[in-house]
Order: C-alpha cells, then sequence, then structure tokens
C-alpha cells in the first residue's frame, strides 16, 4: 500500500489502508480512488481557496442502495468521514470539494437511474447521478411535452443534487425544493427512510402529494448533512401552448427600486408566473465582452465605461427579463397588464427576447461570466432581500461599495421570487494570481460580515464560509442542528463542516 | 458503453408505479456514452460551439491536452471526473473532433463571445 499524505482525521495510515481494502470489496477496486491524479478533477474549484486545505483523502463510488449500506457500515467502523456528491457541480461553491480536508469523497454519479417519468401526474423519480440533459433528453425521446427547470449549469449538473442545495432556475417552477415530491434516503445506520406517502407500504402517490402524515421531514435533508439522499421526486411543468419572454428595461440607473416595486406586486397577484431576473448592466454585457477590452487601469471598471459599452449592445442599466407561458389567450391580457406597469413605471420594452433559462433550452451561455475577467476564479455572494425596492437599492450600493473596496466590479442581479430576492453577486478573479485570489477571499469574508450584521440572510455559502456563516447565526439553530445531527449520524461520518454542522 | 435496459429497469423500479422507460435512451456517466458525437453535443459544445470557447471541431489535439484538460488542467474549464467521462472515451473524443469538419468561417481560436447577442 502506498504511503498517504492525506488521511482522514484521528485516522491512522494501516487503518485507512485496512477500510480502504474493505470499501473495495463493497464497490469493486476499480471504484475506490486514492491515487493524486485520479483525484484531480474532484479538487478543482472556482473559490478563492487553497484547494490543499480541502483535499479529499480518495473517493468511492457506489452504484446502489446496498453498495452506500456496506460503504456506511465500514465508515462507521473506522470513523471515516463521507461526503457526498452527485454530480459534482456546486460551482462558485466549492464544486466537489469537501468543507475539510481529508473526507472521503461518496460520488453518487454511478447512479443515474431515472427511475420513473409519469405523463399524467408529471412527475419524474430520479437518482443522483442524473442530470438534467439526461432527463431532457429523455422526455424529448419520449415525445413528452414536459418543461424542466435547470440553473445555468444545466447540461452538467443535475436537479438531485440543485435541489438539496435548494439551488433555483427561471420557470415557474424556479424553486425546486417547492416542487421535489418525496426522497429516499439512507441514515448513517444504513436503514432506507421515504419521506411524505413514500412511507406507505405500496403507495402510488409517493411523487403525487409532498406532506404525509406527521412532521415533513425533507427540508431536513436539504443543506446538510443528515442522510445520504438516494432519490428524489420531481414535480415536472406541463409545456405551455405558447409563451413570449420580454425584457422591461429601465435606462437609469438609480431605477432599481422602482423597478423591484413595478415587479413585486405582479408577481404576488400571478400576473408573472416565473422566477424572472432584473440584470445589471455589467453581468448582461459579460456575455458581450472581456473586462480587459475596457478597461486595463486600477480598480473597478468605471461605471460610465460599462455603460457606453453596454448601450452599444442595447442593454440598459436594469435589464428585467420575465416570460407570460399558457395559451395565446392567457397570454394576451397578462402581457397588456405587465405592459402597463412596466411602461408606467418608466421601463420600456424588448418584446420576444431569448431566454433558454425561461424556456426549457438548456445552454452553458452562463460561463461566459468567467471570461469577463479570466482565470477560472468564482464565488457566489448569495444574499437574501425582501422584494422591496429600498432593499434592493441597500444592498446593491452596499454589494458595491465592498467590491470596490477590494477593485472588484459589480455584475450583480436579483432573482425575482415574490416576496424576497435572491441577490446574486458574483465575485470574479483570475486563480492563478495571487493577489487577485487574496482579494477576492478578504472580500467575501467583508460581505459575509457587512450583510449579516445588517439583517441579511444568506441563501447558500461556499464550502470556506460554511462554519463562519453558521457562527453568525443564532446559538439555537446551531443547537437544534447538532442535537439533529447526534440523533441521525452519532459517528458524525457524514460529511462533516457541511453548512456548519458537526456532530 | 451501456445501454439502459427494460430488464434492469424494471428491476430497479420494481416498488413505484413503473411507466417503462424508452430502451434507446443512453445514460450519461463514464462508459455508458453511446459515442463520441452524443459526448460532445451534451457536453462540449455547450461552450467549445464557439459561444463561450474556442471552437474546437476539426482540431488536431493531442490526447495529452484534451485529457489534462477535462481533468482540471484548463481555466476557466470544469473538470470532469472518471466517473463523468472515461479515458477512454476522452481519447476517442480526441479522434473524432479531429475528423470533423472546421465550421467555415471560424478562427478557430477565437470564441465567438465578443459579437453574441445573448438576448434576440
Amino acid at each position: 500500500m502506498q504511503s498517504r499524505d492525506i488521511l482522514p482525521q484521528g485516522v491512522s495510515s494501516a487503518s485507512f489502508a485496512r477500510a480502504l481494502s474493505e470499501l473495495a470489496q463493497v464497490v469493486g477496486a476499480d471504484y475506490v480512488v486514492t491515487d493524486p491524479e485520479r483525484l484531480l478533477p474532484y479538487t478543482k474549484s472556482m473559490l478563492p481557496i487553497d484547494e490543499r486545505e480541502y483535499l479529499p483523502s480518495g473517493v468511492v463510488m457506489p452504484s446502489s442502495v446496498e453498495h452506500i449500506q456496506g460503504v456506511l457500515g465500514i465508515c462507521n467502523r473506522y470513523r471515516l468521514p463521507l461526503w457526498p456528491i452527485s454530480t459534482g457541480r456546486n460551482f462558485g461553491y466549492g464544486s466537489a470539494l469537501p468543507a475539510t480536508r481529508g473526507q472521503l469523497i461518496l460520488d453518487l454519479k454511478r447512479m443515474d437511474r431515472i427511475l420513473e417519468i409519469d405523463p399524467v401526474l408529471c412527475t419524474a423519480l430520479v437518482e443522483p447521478g442524473v442530470t438534467y440533459q439526461q432527463l431532457h433528453d429523455r422526455l424529448a425521446e419520449r415525445s413528452l411535452a414536459l418543461w424542466l427547470d435547470f440553473p445555468g449549469t444545466g447540461p452538467l449538473a443535475g436537479p438531485l443534487g440543485n435541489t438539496l442545495e435548494r439551488g433555483g432556475g427561471h420557470t415557474p417552477y424556479g424553486d425546486h425544493f417547492a416542487h421535489a415530491c418525496g426522497m429516499e434516503v439512507v441514515l448513517a445506520d444504513g436503514r432506507v427512510l421515504r419521506t411524505g406517502t413514500g412511507c406507505v407500504p405500496n403507495t402510488d402517490s409517493w411523487q403525487a402529494s409532498r406532506y404525509g402524515y406527521g412532521p415533513y421531514l425533507d427540508g431536513i435533508f436539504t443543506q446538510s448533512n443528515f442522510a445520504v439522499v438516494t432519490k428524489l421526486g420531481l414535480w415536472l411543468m406541463p409545456a405551455p401552448a405558447a409563451h413570449r419572454t420580454v425584457m422591461a428595461q429601465y435606462w437609469d440607473e438609480r431605477d432599481l427600486g422602482k423597478a423591484v416595486e413595478t415587479v413585486r406586486p405582479l408577481r404576488l397577484n400571478g400576473t408573472l408566473q416565473n422566477v424572472g431576473v432584473l440584470a445589471s448592466a455589467a453581468l448582461m454585457l459579460s456575455s458581450h465582452r472581456r473586462r480587459a477590452e475596457l478597461y486595463q487601469g486600477e480598480g473597478t471598471v468605471p461605471d460610465r465605461l460599462i455603460e457606453s459599452a453596454a448601450r452599444e449592445q442595447g442593454i440598459a442599466p436594469w435589464n428585467l427579463i420575465f416570460t407570460l407561458y399558457g395559451t395565446a389567450e392567457q397570454i394576451a391580457p397578462n402581457l397588456e397588464i405587465a405592459r402597463r406597469a412596466f411602461e408606467g413605471s418608466g421601463a420600456k420594452l424588448v418584446f420576444d427576447v431569448h431566454e433558454g433559462t425561461q424556456s426549457n433550452e438548456l445552454g452553458l451561455e452562463s460561463f461566459s461570466l468567467l471570461n469577463w475577467v479570466g482565470g477560472g476564479g468564482l464565488a457566489w455572494f448569495s444574499p437574501i432581500a425582501p422584494a422591496r425596492g429600498t432593499d434592493a437599492v441597500k444592498q446593491r450600493e452596499l454589494a458595491k461599495s465592498l467590491l470596490a473596496r477590494h477593485g472588484m466590479d459589480y455584475l450583480g442581479a436579483f432573482t425575482l421570487n415574490g416576496r424576497d430576492l435572491h441577490h446574486l453577486v458574483p465575485l470574479l478573479f483570475d486563480r492563478t494570481v495571487q493577489p487577485q485570489l487574496e482579494r477576492a477571499r478578504q472580500c467575501f469574508a467583508d460581505l459575509v460580515t457587512e450583510f449579516t450584521d445588517k439583517g441579511y440572510a444568506l441563501q447558500r455559502v461556499g464550502v470556506d464560509n460554511m462554519g463562519k456563516l453558521a457562527r453568525l447565526y443564532a446559538a439555537t439553530n446551531r443547537d437544534v442542528n447538532r442535537m439533529l445531527k447526534r440523533a441521525l449520524d452519532p459517528n458524525g461520518i457524514l460529511a462533516p463542516g457541511k453548512s456548519g454542522i458537526h456532530s | 458503453m451501456k445501454r439502459l435496459t427494460r430488464s434492469r429497469l424494471l428491476v430497479c423500479a420494481a416498488p413505484c408505479v413503473a411507466i417503462l422507460v424508452s430502451e434507446t435512451t443512453w445514460a450519461q456517466a463514464a462508459g455508458e456514452w453511446r459515442d463520441s458525437e452524443q459526448l460532445w453535443h451534451s457536453t462540449c459544445a455547450y461552450c467549445h460551439d464557439g459561444r463561450v470557447a474556442s471552437q474546437l471541431l476539426g482540431e488536431r489535439l493531442s490526447t495529452q491536452a484534451v485529457l489534462g484538460a477535462a481533468r482540471g488542467a484548463a481555466q476557466p474549464m470544469p473538470s470532469f471526473t472518471p466517473s463523468q467521462v472515461s479515458d477512454a472515451e476522452l481519447r476517442a473524443l480526441t479522434d473524432w473532433i479531429a475528423r470533423q469538419k472546421r465550421p467555415p468561417g471560424e478562427d478557430p481560436r477565437a470564441p465567438r463571445h465578443a459579437t453574441r447577442q445573448r438576448s434576440r
């Protein structure tokens, strides 16, 4: 057995070698990887971190629930920490990297079966390794008129992992957890739990009804480390007869608050059904231009340069993109209501723009964002704002000024959920330039501190800030999470440090 | 490479009310890609058709370069794990890319990114 630099915390080299040998007997020797070269793809992240602090001790790849039960038994005996990943595409939050060094990655990619698609109730049941691309292809092959909702990384990412991270997309089904129905989870002791109505023997309503009887447990298995989720039910959107995507442009930079005040009532009264997006000029511009083409000086790109380059592309300071769905008869009156509201607030409308994430078209255009600076650095700062114009303006000013303090550009956007907005702020930097990486790291830390000081919560955070964020929340929240952890995973083998939760 | 079979799915879906899926569907994991063309169109082409990154079709890339980039050496390209695509599949992909015709009038090294319209 080769000598190993990276071991799970508290586990001796000899003990780890014995555990690996037992794991190989469960999943097959080809599916236990510790060779540093083969581990490389698991260790690449976009975050401003030194990956050496997060390196896994190995990867184990089960192909069934029975394999996972066998792996858990061994990990409990040897106290090996296991970091489950589905497709490992948590870009800008750590990708596949564990929250602490030495964890064994439990790569569930081999479990990639689409177990069921019900075209009547419009549901699906999938395993962790299924990608949106795979599900999209299956629906197309069967000519089923069902739409998917996916994040900007759609073709590569998968519905199970994205839903567990409480990710989102841009159709009316954009809140992924709200459109998930039923989980199968393997507890740390190997027992299998099906949530919702899935606990009723021979049920046929597992993917139709979310709550079942008794406590609604699904939530505790998201953004957590209480079990390994092995199946997830999804609700799929019946393909609408028609749809029209519209862009409302506010040509005065100071109109951000007005845009939010205009869109909120339209979302709450149902005129606008989907999780549209309110994008800054710089974010839109990053699809067309690179930063260095506009500016090569010190500090952030001056606003006037962004504005003039954006204007050349028909991009306004604020661009609100939404889609109306239904029959032509349903769309027409809603479009008229929306037109009056937006034009009445000073926006100019552009009809029938193309936005694939709002209309079931997979793409990776979102990766253009990485070309703004180049060098592969991305950390998503994603605070939650109440859907009030004053809060959007306050968050935007706070984020922009903190970014500017560190010489970084603001390329923010708000997703339009209804009563809240997810403010998405990408920190873009060249990972190969150490001072840029350091700047991004410090900038992110300042953003977390300043936003939580002002009472703003974050909806998601990278592996490098999970502990810090948990410590900023109330002690009772941490205590309850720890009580759940100790009850469900007494040896603390599942993803220690995930969301700042340890046993 | 592996084709999902009816029998496999029947067994797997037995606890649920199984509505059978198409027999022609190919999974998308290491050893499960139908061929290089499927791998290209389902993954690489989203960026490397020139929209986000350089056009690669028709390029005579070295296997080493493709393996290196896919396994994590290229920035800002995401990495691909051995569970997502095998070394053999990446080698076959390299050959397939070289056999394709370069789309006419395109500089293979320049992404169309700079002039592309995001919305239309």
